[in-house]
Formats: structure tokens, sequence, C-alpha cells
């Protein structure tokens, strides 16, 4: 894979750079545990063009937001708000970036069956909680109820990227990876998402 | 290295602001009761919707909200 990620100078940058990121998006999810997903990116463009954003998620045929079914009969659902922004390491250039991540394990295609959400928003205009987070649909048993309820409490974590997710689901909830190659997929995704967000090497 | 970026697509859907605005207000309304217009502001807001269908929808308002 020859892959020379520069930071972003033009409206055609970021429309290549996004549909980069989303193509290799869809497939960590399609070579590892998606049975099926429409992975799509939806472009808002604005001017300047470095005021896009882009929703990347699996979408219906109707273009709504949902889950997708595992190989395992699970279901996942998953969403990032990509955007442009100004990076600290290397004097302001621009670079694609994720504003907001949702991933979200689930027992059926039902919502309300989660299990547990992965969460994180760049840029929450009143930080009420930790911008990355995670929500478990659990309550442990000596939880004070009189407490906010568990599963809306946000359990501070670091950013999780869909790698962690995915491998997750198969090394720890036995979900049967599409191909024996699903390590190998992860580490080299892993290091091109960090390319393109110019964070270079892995993480 | 064996992913080969330039081999692989993604599908890509370019809805008119309007449009994916009307997208988002119909499915707010059925699903949460309230416009989309509303639906922003409460996440703009960080607001705790405490609905699994607006975590779902989130994406598409946060992508309809201007930066900066």
């Amino acid at each position: 894979m020859k892959y020379s990620p520069a930071p972003l100078s033009s409206k055609a940058d970021a429309s290549k750079t996004a549909r980069d990121f989303g193509a290799l998006f869809g497939h960590v999810l399609l070579a590892t545990v998606a049975q099926h997903a429409r992975v799509v990116l939806v472009p808002r463009w604005r001017e300047p063009w470095r005021d896009t954003t882009w929703t990347l998620a699996a979408l219906d045929y109707g273009n709504e937001p949902v889950a997708f079914e595992l190989q395992d009969g699970t279901w996942l659902y998953v969403a990032q708000t990509l955007g442009i922004r100004e990076s600290r390491r290397d004097g302001g250039k621009l670079w694609l970036t994720t504003l907001m991540y949702k991933y979200r394990w689930q027992a059926t295609e039902d919502d309300a069956s989660w299990i547990v959400r992965w969460e994180y928003v760049r840029e929450a205009a009143t930080p009420r909680y930790p911008v990355a987070h995670v929500h478990v649909n659990a309550v442990p048993d000596h939880y004070d109820e009189t407490r906010k309820a568990f599963p809306r409490v946000h359990l501070p974590s670091g950013r999780i990227a869909i790698e962690d997710v995915v491998s997750f689901l198969i090394r720890e909830q036995g979900v049967a990876p599409v191909s024996n190659r699903w390590g190998d997929e992860l580490a080299e995704a892993r290091e091109i998402f960090a390319q393109i967000q110019g964070r270079g090497g892995t993480r | 290295m064996a992913i080969n970026l330039e081999a692989l697509d993604v599908e890509v859907v370019e809805l008119p602001p309007d449009e994916l605005h009307r997208l988002l207000d119909e499915r707010a309304r059925e699903l949460l009761g309230m416009s989309a217009d509303e639906f922003i502001a409460a996440v703009r807001a960080g607001d705790e919707l405490d609905n699994p269908a607006a975590d779902r929808l989130e994406v598409l308002a946060r992508t309809l909200i201007e930066q900066g």
C-alpha cells in the first residue's frame, strides 16, 4: 500500500481524503465482522471549504443511520462526523479529523437493545461529561440506585478507534471474523487512519 | 501492507442541505416527537435525550450544525 497523505490545501484534497477515510472505514467493517453494511459518506459542503463536514455511517436506503448485523447475529451501529481542523503539532496545517463518533453494540436491530456505547464529541458546547466516554446498559449489584441511572453515566475513556471495537467483538465476544486476516487488516487500517489524520505512525 | 486504498471506494451521497434537514426533521418527529431544529438545538446544548433513537440520529444533526 502506498499512501502519502499531506495536509489539506484545497477542497479537492478534502474531498479525496474524506473518501479515502470513508472507504477504509467501510473496509475495516466488511473485512472483519460485518455481513453487509452500506457505509456511506454524506458531505455537507460549506464555504470556505475548511468548514465542510461529513456524515460517515451505515445508512439504510432512505439514508437514515442504522445498525447492521454482525456475523454472530448481534448488531453494530457506527457513525462519525468528520471535519477539518488545524493541527497543533505542525504549525496549524489542516487535516481531516473525527469530530464525533458513536459506536453502539446491540443485541438486535432494536435501538433499545443496546449493550455498550462508545462515544466521543470533540468540541462540546458545554462539556458536561468526558468528551470520550463509554455507556454500559447494566446496573452493578451494589450501585446506589438513588444515583444517576447507571446506563446514562458517562464512564471516562480514551478515544476508541473502530479497530478497537472490532477487536473487542472478535476477541472477547466471539463474533466470527469474516477472514483470518482480520488482525492484519486492523493493524494496517490503524496505521493508515493515523496517517490520514496527520498523527503519523501507529498510536 | 495488503490494504490497497486505491482499490477501495465508498458510496458518496450528495444530499442538499435542505434535503438532509428534511430527512432529519421527518425522522426526529417520528422517533422523538421534535422538529429537526429542536433536535439540533438539543444536540448543540449537549442535552441528554435518553433515547437510543436520538443517539442514532445525532450524526445527521452534528453534520448540519455550523462549525466554528
